[in-house]
């Protein structure tokens, strides 16, 4: 299924800051519904730079 | 800074399948609803996302959404990255942010330990005595 995305929700700063958040923790995430399946989630650990990155972002919002 | 709030208002159901597809997209998954749980994942978030609730409320939305998937694919960071930027949106130290956005990350993916819970629970009352 490959459905249009509107537009207007492309454009949108929410949309765009949700989906690049989603696409940067995409790979600690397992593809499939593992949650639903067995009633336990499943995250890979971050490592070491992914928590530096998110800390210099997080500095960055706040200034 | 008030607990309850309309959280979630701004993620529709358009945009969160919307976020879905792209995701998919970027890895060549199938973008497809599930039959057993898109219908009632869509009526629960649109019962429910508009509405007003304290924070720990909006992120229990999201953990049960990710739980019924509604997608065949990419469930989990559909709704993990919607409760992140939820929680950027609350001006915090910058290292207090990374652990709250981190917790509740963690309770949406389905992976937090009780003490992870119960450390979200006390940054949630801490939200209104900040007011």
């Amino acid at each position: 299924m490959k459905p249009a995305i509107d537009p207007k929700l492309l454009a949108n700063p929410v949309f765009q800051r949700v989906m690049k958040d989603g696409l940067e923790i995409q790979d600690r995430f397992a593809a499939e519904p593992v949650y639903a399946k067995t009633g336990k989630g499943f995250l890979k650990s971050a490592g070491v730079a992914e928590v530096r990155a998110a800390q210099v972002k997080a500095n960055r919002r706040r200034r | 800074m008030s607990r309850a709030r309309t959280w979630l208002a701004d993620y529709t159901w358009e945009f969160v399948v919307a976020q879905n597809a792209i995701l998919c997209a970027a890895k060549n998954a199938l973008h497809k609803p599930t039959s057993d749980g898109h219908a009632a994942t869509r009526q629960l978030w649109e019962s429910r996302h508009a509405t007003t609730m304290p924070l720990e409320d909006a992120v229990e939305l999201c953990r049960r959404c990710h739980r019924l998937a509604p997608f065949c694919f990419y469930n989990g960071n559909t709704f993990a990255a919607i409760i992140r930027d939820v929680m950027g949106s609350l001006s915090l130290p910058p290292a207090k942010a990374v652990v709250a956005r981190s917790l509740a990350g963690h309770i949406v993916a389905g992976v937090a330990t009780d003490i992870e819970e119960r450390a979200f629970q006390e940054f949630c009352e801490t939200l209104d005595k900040t007011s």
